[in-house]
């Protein structure tokens, strides 16, 4: 009965559904129709595909998008591996060791859970470019994002739900702590250490502001600032938004790709690092 | 003079709060109220000694008129700041001390003991140290470092590409009370750069700044719990919906205002088009300073809703069935099942939606602000961070622009005791 009941309501379900579906929709598939548009397309109608794809494709790779997007290819890398190995073996130190100061270590990182980055940003554009000179370069714009609170409670929390017991006969067949991690512990943990680095990586590739302000040569700059290159380009009218358009969709690729395969991870590894 | 004053002050304030505060444990009372004191007496130096005072030395004026009851009184802002300061830290000082007696009294220590644990593996000394080593260095010279000298460049006057700098007392916080705004003159600077925003008046930015929040918390929770509401159910072709209402979640800021941008463009865009097209007027989303304001909410809406509709999904299917139908079967109708049973049930989730909201809203608007309107029109979408970035880059003044993190910074607290706060009254309610 129940069954017939829902069966019974649900085109209602499917119409405001697929109304929200429309209107949440309807900016990504203006921005994938605009790609393939002129100016002259974009005016005479917006939402449908055009036949200028190949010349706005000219104008993305003329003002080196394909540079930006390689460097935040590695940058982004670069800060997933960095983040959930330190994370790693922090979560390690604090949930297999009994040390002095434990405490200490502990409430300086989790203090520094609630600080956003960009409350610090002007010190720490200070810091990275005057004491440590480091501006303009790699070092100087993925150093800042390594070490990471949430992903070092994250593991710390994922380890101490591991069975005592485990580590007890580790000890006794005279395993080390390092041999532990490597022959126990990671082959354990892929599901925390696989949504960790997804969402290191996108929270890497989404930087603005800091590489925005780090980097100042276009050719080591990344592909969200890289986006703007696009709109500067000579020559190009300030109305035609086509190419930034292309821009825009190419650069979504990769967040894109690694949200279609790993949502479950993501959204798990999300829910965990989020909410506790 | 003045100094002793004010650290006599603090400390009878202090000694009087703990005194009050205490009243039970009589037992301690003395003791809570001597250490009140002392938290009073230390709260005003923290922030005084590195100052000397200078907020208070007559010579040190920053004379601002306020219109007040019809009558234009002249204030002292570089004064109130001094006083200002001096609050803050007897209150913060009251604050920390007041925290960690109460964890005392409940549980006998101030750190907590170790456990003993056989997961533990022993006679590593100094492994451990060596672990945390890159986390460690990293967050001192990362966060700890810059939180530091976001104090030292407040109070003196840094422009950037310039090593040498000079101490300028509290000015860089007063001209954010007796700065003015709404003449936004712009100014041109001796390179030729021709920029607005010199002589800031804080208080618009604040009043941008809470626009944004109260928006966007409030769009992306209703849309969220009325898309959630529907799509938790299960039927035929569910989950395609699920998947299909997060998508714009996966896109980076930059993107989102690129594609708003490009939506709301005059002449071009699609939402003029669509207007025009029905014989309606068009919106000047991006050129009038009423209007823009809300182009970055509904932006920041899109973005961020389909995060929230997957939680609300998850929510909503936690919630018991079987506590639903007995609802239906006592006679309780659809919309007393939802405020009754369901929106309860939700709490959880609605409380950590509303604070991950917020902090998105507060700190994760630059690259959004800098596509769609890059601040303007004439600073109407400008918020804090986003001037924090304008003053500090662009018009190279970096002690302004860390006087203005220090504000955002106390926001940060504000917030973090809120959720403290709040977080504490639900667990007592549920206990």
């Amino acid at each position: 009965m129940r069954k017939d009941k829902q069966n019974r309501g649900s085109w209602r379900y499917h119409v405001f559904l697929i109304g929200a579906v429309i209107i949440l929709g309807t900016p990504l598939y203006y921005a994938m129709m605009m790609s393939t548009q002129s100016l002259g397309e974009t005016l005479a109608n917006p939402l449908a595909p055009g036949q200028s794809f190949a010349e706005n494709l000219e104008r993305v790779i003329a003002s080196r998008l394909h540079i930006t997007f390689a460097n935040s290819v590695a940058a982004s890398l670069t800060i997933a591996l960095g983040k959930t190995a330190l994370s790693l073996l922090a979560g390690l130190a604090f949930s297999f060791f009994r040390f002095r100061g434990k405490w200490f270590a502990f409430a300086a990182i989790l203090f520094t859970l609630m600080m956003p980055g960009e409350v610090l940003v002007i010190a720490l554009f200070r810091v990275v470019s005057v004491t440590l000179g480091l501006g303009n370069s790699f070092a100087g714009l993925v150093l800042p994002s390594l070490a990471s609170a949430a992903g070092t409670f994250l593991f710390r929390q994922h380890f101490e739900s591991i069975p005592s017991e485990l580590s007890e006969a580790a000890q006794m067949d005279g395993m080390n702590p390092l041999q532990y991690l490597a022959y126990v512990l990671i082959p354990l943990s892929w599901n925390t250490i696989v949504a960790l680095f997804v969402i290191s990586f996108l929270v890497g590739w989404n930087l603005y502001l800091w590489p925005l302000m780090i980097i100042t040569d276009p050719a080591s700059q990344v592909v969200q600032v890289g986006l703007s290159f696009i709109t500067q380009s000579e020559g190009l009218a300030a109305q035609n938004l086509g190419p930034l358009m292309l821009g825009a969709v190419i650069s979504s690729i990769p967040p894109l790709i690694v949200f279609m395969v790993f949502q479950k991870h993501f959204m798990r590894g999300f829910a965990i690092s989020r909410e506790k | 003079m003045l100094p002793l004053i004010i650290s006599l002050g603090a400390t009878c304030i202090g000694a009087l709060v703990f005194w009050r505060s205490f009243p039970d444990s009589s037992r301690h009372r003395r003791r809570c109220a001597l250490l009140g004191a002392a938290a009073g007496f230390l709260g005003p130096q923290l922030s005084m000694i590195p100052l000397r005072y200078c907020a208070f030395e007559p010579e040190h004026s920053f004379m601002f008129s306020l219109r007040f009851l019809g009558r234009e009184t002249q204030l002292n802002a570089a004064l109130l700041v001094g006083i200002g300061f001096v609050v803050l830290g007897i209150w913060a000082a009251l604050l920390v001390v007041r925290l960690l007696v109460e964890q005392v009294q409940r549980t006998g220590y101030i750190i907590p003991p170790q456990e003993h644990s056989s997961r533990f593996f022993k006679g590593w000394g100094w492994l451990p140290w060596l672990l945390l080593a890159p986390t460690l260095i990293a967050i001192a010279l990362f966060v700890y470092y810059p939180a530091l000298q976001t104090f030292s460049l407040a109070t003196r006057l840094v422009r950037l590409g310039i090593e040498k700098t000079a101490p300028v007392c509290v000015d860089n916080f007063a001209q954010l009370i007796a700065g003015q705004r709404e003449n936004a003159i712009y100014t041109i600077l001796s390179d030729g750069l021709i920029f607005g925003f010199d002589n800031v008046s804080y208080i618009p930015l604040l009043g941008v700044s809470f626009f944004y929040a109260v928006g966007i918390v409030a769009l992306a929770n209703l849309l969220g719990l009325a898309i959630g509401n529907i799509a938790h159910r299960s039927f035929r072709g569910a989950h395609v919906y699920r998947t299909l209402l997060i998508w714009p979640y996966a896109l980076s800021a930059v993107v989102t205002g690129a594609i708003f941008l490009s939506i709301l463009s005059p002449r071009v865009g699609l939402a003029s088009n669509l207007l025009t097209g029905m014989g309606l007027p068009e919106i000047p989303w991006l050129q009038s300073a009423a209007v823009a304001p809300w182009a970055i909410v509904i932006a920041a809406t899109w973005n961020i809703l389909g995060f929230n509709i997957l939680f609300y999904i998850a929510g909503f299917q936690n919630v018991p069935k079987d506590l639903l139908e007995a609802a239906s079967v006592d006679g309780a109708n659809s919309r007393q099942r939802f405020l009754h049973i369901t929106l309860p049930m939700l709490a959880p989730i609605i409380f950590f939606l509303l604070f991950f909201n917020l902090t998105y809203a507060f700190f994760d608007l630059f690259g959004l602000i800098d596509k769609i309107t890059g601040g303007g029109p004439r600073g109407a979408t400008s918020n804090q961070v986003y001037e924090i970035f304008t003053l500090g880059i662009r018009n190279k003044d970096l002690g302004k622009a860390a006087a203005q993190s220090l504000v955002l910074m106390s926001i940060v607290g504000l917030l973090a005791i809120l959720q403290f706060r709040l977080l504490d009254r639900r667990a007592s309610i549920r206990a």
